[in-house]
């Protein structure tokens, strides 16, 4: 080898141990590296480890998870096997597993895994296995070729399904049947949904209602305010409101509902609105009704006259009235701000003298809840109150307690009044000497006081229970006395009775006795009680005063008597002149003669004139003058009464005239003959001491009140005139101005006397101004009462009637004067009529026995026989009815009803004028039955018993004076509440016709006059509502008829 | 540079033209290994690039000759020392298609710091592959001889196709046929 190779080698070599070392040197470090590598790797691979571990457990833990979930979990493989189950799902794997498709679940599985792998993506399938239903849901995972399956058991979901499907029926059936209306709208208000009673209530189908907008059936007035109170609701996200206003249905009938509201809210904005309503217009109805109780019931308590004081169980009040605050003065209570009962009774009691027995008696009430007695309690300021208590329940249906507080202050005022008046009495009558003495209904004695026994002479003990008849009636003569009262007592009347009365001893004592019923509580009687005075003395003087009356009376009746027969024995003589020279008058006459006859006439006339001033002015002053009130024309009583005085002033140059103020009524009521008679005075007067000049009567209203007339009568001449020192006695009986002048004037001078009484018996005023030798002016003023020509006597009412009836009637005229029968004979057959005479009585019924006659003219005093026993004869035992004319010389108080009584039809007083007598003979047989009559009447067919006194006499209890004098009211006062009634009706006044006719319905009813009590009630009802006025006169007319009728009647009955 | 293929290149020219040739183109003054290589070491470049200099001026043979050469005497010494890798794929195209995807892989597991080009395949079918060669060393001619040379492992006769030569060798894409 060449060197060249060796060196070749040799750096080949050096190279190659380099190389090695290098390579070994890299191998260490490889080596350290592979090492610490290594190292790590057992670090890493620990902590690896380690966390793998923990993943291990994690994993474990996560995959416990399926197993401890109760629901099925589990996985099969596309080609059916069972990859993984959980233990819940043993129940569905045994089944499916294994593609065990002959069961139910293997189906089922089948089917799921077929449409899993068609579907390619998750669905769910219910399955029912051992009474659980699962939901599965199977989720097919294609990469791994699996299907996990999550099951889901349902079985409570689907029962609790169930339960919620029956529920939802249940609910809808509800709805469906519900009575109230149930809806549901969408929030802008349009129904979604309405129930039956709905379309039912509204009257509308489900169609017409269902979108439509709620606000358009509600009643117009009420739309803005329900519109914005859902508005509000809606806005304040309120879920429940209620709300009550009215709709209107279909038919257009307002309904009032009360609607509750209730609004969900979604999350997403919208509204869903619910409501229910009811039907509650009667109950608003009958609420209103409840509210107008309720306010009447305020209404009334307020006005209540007591006070009410209502509180509950627990002491608050829950009602009052205005009367007890008022009485107790308590402010602070008002119905809104009410006080405790406790703070009531405070006030209460700080007004009372005794509070604490208030306090007790109301806690007393609260306590028992019992109803009290009522209590009496005295305030300080001096009224007084009964307190009442009731327990009751309030209207919350609770205990509560009423206090009733009444207003007694008067009476107990009153009662102590009594009390002390009762004492004083008592003292008054101890002081008056009064026998007290007190007796039961069978008059044993419970009581006497001292006084009594003092009277009768008896200790007080010996007398008690002993029978007070027994004892002190003294004899049978007083035992009437005695019963009477008793019968009294026993009617439960009060009467004052004299009577005497057995002392102990026997002595009789007179007593005035007022005895009195007793009474308990419950109106019984229980005996009486009589006050006893003893009146010895007193009769000592009253049998004075008897003896002394008596002898009075007798004088009066002697003068009575006197002026009859005085009345009787004149006028029979002046009656037969008057008679004949009337009838010579109608006679032919020479020149002479007639002159003559004129003398005798004129002084009989006279003469009779002065008789009948004697007798006027004695009946005067024996107070047997009767003033008469019947219907007379005032212008007519003018015209006449200067009629008469013509002649007289005739002779000389003297203008006779009169003046009669048209105001004056037509028809007055008053005495028509009186005042002719006065009116005679005063002009024969007037013209007598007028020499020249003239005479006038003026007659003139000067007040007028209501229906009476002041009728003022003046008669003024110019004559002599009366001189002023002897004014004052013009009136004075017997007086003229002198003696001289009664010389050359004539008269008796009784002519002012009598015209004076006569004025003042008629209440009226008579006075005289003169001047002498001017002329004087006699006044005289009447009250009198307007009347209607209905009050006109008939036979002025009617006319004249033609005598030619009487022609052929067949008179018997019994008289014992032979001048009267001369007379009264000339005067009828003057008239065609044929006349028997009888002398007296029994000649009378003698003829009569043989002879029938139309009438008898029968005169009063007649010898063996008169009148009025002739009269009773005929028609009781001859039983004869035909009429009998009275002729009577006296006219006297009682004679017409004596002549009724009798059976006279009618009488005639002599003198009398031929004309008078024929009329009466007219009217009387103008009748076709005989009537027992006054005057003649309207005709009727019969009288019935129109009025009765049974009533009245059952008041008066046999006081005939009493009867007497109710008659005499009646007869003076019905008259004019008549007149006045008529008044009334003219001038179409219904109060006064209202008012008289109340006032004659009393009056009426007390005399039983039957035909006219309806009537006059009528005439009440038809004035009060202003009916018709002719209805109403018709029945005046009748009441008027009837009344005049009875007061007729009574007048002849009672002479009053 | 991998130790690797200095001493594989010094094996192949020893056994090609000597222990002689060997020394003449290691000239120690020019290598920063000064010639001293074991497999398992780590060389630069340039001392690569000086030894083919020498070698390419001693042997009159370009430089990308004595690559490609190279090339294919490594691909069997691969195919020796590194069976597994070829065990893997069935053909040459698989294997080429391996390349970056998982051979280079694997070496830079064990070598991070080697120094290894970039084949990315662009299309490949039963017959073609298409791959574009990146690296900075520039040595396409040796990936050819790899190629040429793997391809005979699996019975495989390709042809080598140059159809971009970008960047001075840098960048090149090429296509591989099969011949059959």
């Amino acid at each position: 080898m060449s060197q060249h190779e060796v060196d070749i080698y040799k750096r080949l070599l050096e190279r190659e141990r380099s190389a090695r070392k290098e390579a070994e040197r890299i191998l260490e470090e490889r080596s350290m590296e592979l090492y610490h590598a290594n190292l790590e790797l057992k670090e890493l691979n620990l902590n690896l480890e380690k966390k793998v571990k923990k993943r291990t457990k994690e994993i474990e833990l996560i995959s416990r998870f399926p197993d401890e979930n109760p629901n099925p979990v589990f996985r099969i493989s596309f080609d059916g096997f069972l990859l993984y189950s959980n233990a819940s799902s043993a129940q569905i794997i045994n089944s499916i597993a294994n593609n065990n498709s002959n069961s139910y679940l293997g189906r089922e599985w089948k089917r799921a895994a077929r449409l899993a792998r068609i579907k390619k993506k998750e669905f769910s399938i219910e399955i029912t296995a051992e009474n659980r239903t699962f939901l599965l849901n199977i989720c097919p995972i294609f990469d791994a070729q699996y299907i996990n399956v999550y099951g889901t058991d349902i079985t409570k979901l689907r029962e609790a399904e169930k339960i919620a499907d029956e529920s939802q029926k249940q609910f809808e059936q509800i709805v469906q049947n519900a009575s109230d209306i149930i809806f549901r709208a969408d929030q802008e208000g349009k129904f979604t949904f309405v129930n039956p009673m709905a379309t039912k209530i509204l009257g509308y189908t489900e169609k017409e209602l269902l979108g439509k907008h709620f606000m358009e059936f509600i009643h117009p007035s009420f739309q803005e305010e329900v519109y914005n109170f859902f508005v509000q609701q809606l806005e304040n996200n309120q879920l429940g409101s209620y709300r009550e206003f009215p709709v209107i249905s279909k038919s257009g009938k307002e309904i009032w509902l009360a609607q509750n509201t209730q609004m969900l809210f979604e999350s997403n904005g919208e509204v869903h609105v619910t409501s229910i309503a009811r039907d509650i217009t009667e109950k608003r109805e009958s609420d209103q009704a409840v509210l107008n109780l309720k306010n009447l019931l305020v209404t009334l308590l307020s006005n209540f006259k007591s006070g009410v004081l209502l509180a509950d169980s627990e002491g608050k009040i829950e009602t009052t009235n205005e009367f007890l605050l008022n009485w107790f003065n308590i402010h602070s209570l008002d119905s809104n701000n009410l006080l405790s009962i406790d703070q009531v009774f405070e006030q209460i009691k700080g007004e009372l003298m005794e509070p604490e027995i208030f306090e007790k008696t109301v806690q007393l009430d609260i306590q028992l809840h019992k109803t009290s007695e009522r209590k009496k309690f005295f305030m300080k300021d001096g009224r007084v109150f009964d307190l009442e208590y009731t327990p009751i329940m309030t209207t919350q249906g609770e205990k509560g307690s009423f206090w009733f507080f009444h207003d007694v202050t008067d009476e107990h005022n009153s009662q102590l009044l009594l009390q002390y008046s009762e004492e004083k009495y008592r003292g008054i009558i101890e002081n008056l000497e009064m026998g007290i003495l007190e007796v039961d209904n069978n008059e044993n004695i419970i009581h006497a006081n001292a006084i009594f026994c003092r009277m009768v002479g008896y200790e007080v003990e010996s007398i008690i229970g002993k029978n007070a008849r027994e004892l002190f009636i003294p004899s049978e003569k007083e035992v009437e006395i005695f019963n009477e009262a008793l019968s009294e007592r026993q009617k439960g009347n009060a009467n004052v009775y004299e009577a005497l009365v057995k002392k102990n001893g026997g002595e009789q004592i007179p007593m005035i006795i007022s005895g009195a019923p007793i009474f308990d509580q419950n109106g019984q009687l229980i005996g009486s009680i009589g006050l006893h005075v003893d009146i010895s003395s007193q009769k000592e003087t009253e049998k004075v005063l008897a003896e002394a009356k008596e002898k009075a009376e007798a004088s009066s009746h002697a003068k009575e008597v006197f002026l009859a027969h005085m009345s009787h024995e004149i006028r029979t003589p002046m009656n037969a002149i008057i008679g004949m020279s009337s009838l010579l008058s109608n006679t032919e006459l020479t020149g002479k003669q007639k002159v003559y006859l004129d003398a005798i006439r004129t002084s009989s006339k006279n003469l009779l004139s002065i008789i009948n001033d004697i007798l006027d002015f004695s009946k005067i002053e024996a107070g047997k003058l009767n003033v008469e009130t019947i219907g007379f024309h005032v212008d007519k009583l003018v015209k006449n009464a200067i009629g008469s005085v013509n002649h007289l002033a005739a002779g000389k140059s003297i203008m006779l005239s009169f003046k009669i103020d048209p105001k004056i009524s037509p028809v007055v009521l008053g005495d028509p003959t009186r005042i002719n008679q006065i009116l005679l005075n005063l002009l024969s007067n007037a013209i007598k001491f007028t020499p020249d000049g003239k005479v006038e009567l003026i007659a003139k209203v000067v007040k007028q009140e209501g229906k009476s007339q002041r009728i003022c009568f003046e008669v003024k001449d110019t004559g002599i005139g009366i001189d002023a020192s002897k004014i004052n006695k013009i009136f004075e009986s017997f007086s003229q101005e002198d003696d001289s002048v009664s010389r050359k004037y004539g008269g008796t001078g009784l002519g002012l006397t009598i015209s004076k009484q006569l004025v003042e018996l008629m209440n009226g005023k008579i006075w005289v101004e003169s001047q002498k030798g001017m002329g004087t002016s006699f006044f005289f003023e009447l009250d009198l009462n307007m009347g209607h020509y209905k009050d006109l006597p008939h036979d002025l009412q009617n006319a004249r009637q033609s005598t030619g009836k009487l022609k052929g009637l067949r008179v018997l005229v019994v008289e014992d004067n032979q001048l009267n029968q001369f007379l009264a004979t000339t005067i009828l057959e003057g008239k065609g009529i044929v006349v028997e005479t009888a002398g007296n009585g029994l000649e009378a019924i003698e003829s009569l026995k043989n002879q029938s006659f139309d009438l008898i003219l029968m005169d009063i005093q007649m010898p063996y026989m008169g009148g009025i026993e002739a009269t009773e004869k005929i028609r009781k035992e001859m039983n004869i009815s035909i009429p009998i004319i009275a002729l009577t010389a006296k006219a006297l108080t009682g004679d017409e009803k004596r002549y009724h009584e009798a059976g006279m039809n009618d009488f005639l007083s002599k003198p009398f004028e031929p004309e008078i007598l024929l009329q009466k003979i007219q009217n009387i047989l103008d009748l076709s039955e005989p009537i027992p009559v006054v005057e003649p009447q309207i005709p009727k067919t019969e009288i019935k018993v129109i009025y009765s006194l049974d009533k009245i006499k059952e008041v008066a209890s046999g006081n005939d004076e009493f009867i007497q004098k109710m008659i005499s009211i009646f007869v003076k006062n019905t008259p004019t509440l008549v007149q006045n009634m008529h008044v009334g009706l003219q001038m179409g006044d219904y109060d006064q016709i209202y008012s008289m006719a109340h006032q004659l319905k009393p009056s009426i009813d007390l005399m039983e006059i039957q035909e006219i009590a309806q009537v006059i009630r009528n005439i009440e009802d038809c004035s009060r509502n202003r009916m018709d006025l002719d209805t109403l006169s018709d029945k005046i007319d009748q009441v008027d008829a009837v009344l005049v009728e009875v007061v007729k009647q009574l007048k002849t009955e009672f002479s009053v | 540079m991998k130790g690797i293929v200095f001493t594989e290149l010094m094996e192949m020219v020893e056994s090609q033209f000597g222990i002689e040739m060997v020394d003449r183109i290691i000239q120690p003054q020019e290598l920063v290994s000064k010639g001293v290589f074991t497999s398992v070491g780590t060389y630069p470049f340039s001392d690569l690039v000086s030894i083919l200099g020498h070698l390419s001026q001693a042997t009159g043979a370009g430089i990308p000759e004595l690559e490609k050469a190279f090339g294919q005497y490594l691909a069997g010494r691969f195919s020796k020392l590194y069976l597994p890798f070829f065990q893997r794929v069935n053909s040459v195209f698989e294997l080429l298609n391996e390349v970056d995807s998982y051979i280079h892989i694997e070496v830079k597991k064990l070598y991070p710091d080697a120094e290894l080009p970039q084949f990315d395949t662009i299309k490949m079918d039963s017959a073609h592959i298409e791959m574009i060669y990146r690296s900075q060393r520039k040595m396409f001619p040796f990936a050819e001889g790899l190629i040429d040379a793997s391809a005979t492992y699996y019975q495989q006769k390709v042809k080598i196709k140059v159809l971009e030569w970008n960047h001075d060798g840098a960048e090149v894409r090429f296509l591989v046929e099969s011949l059959g």
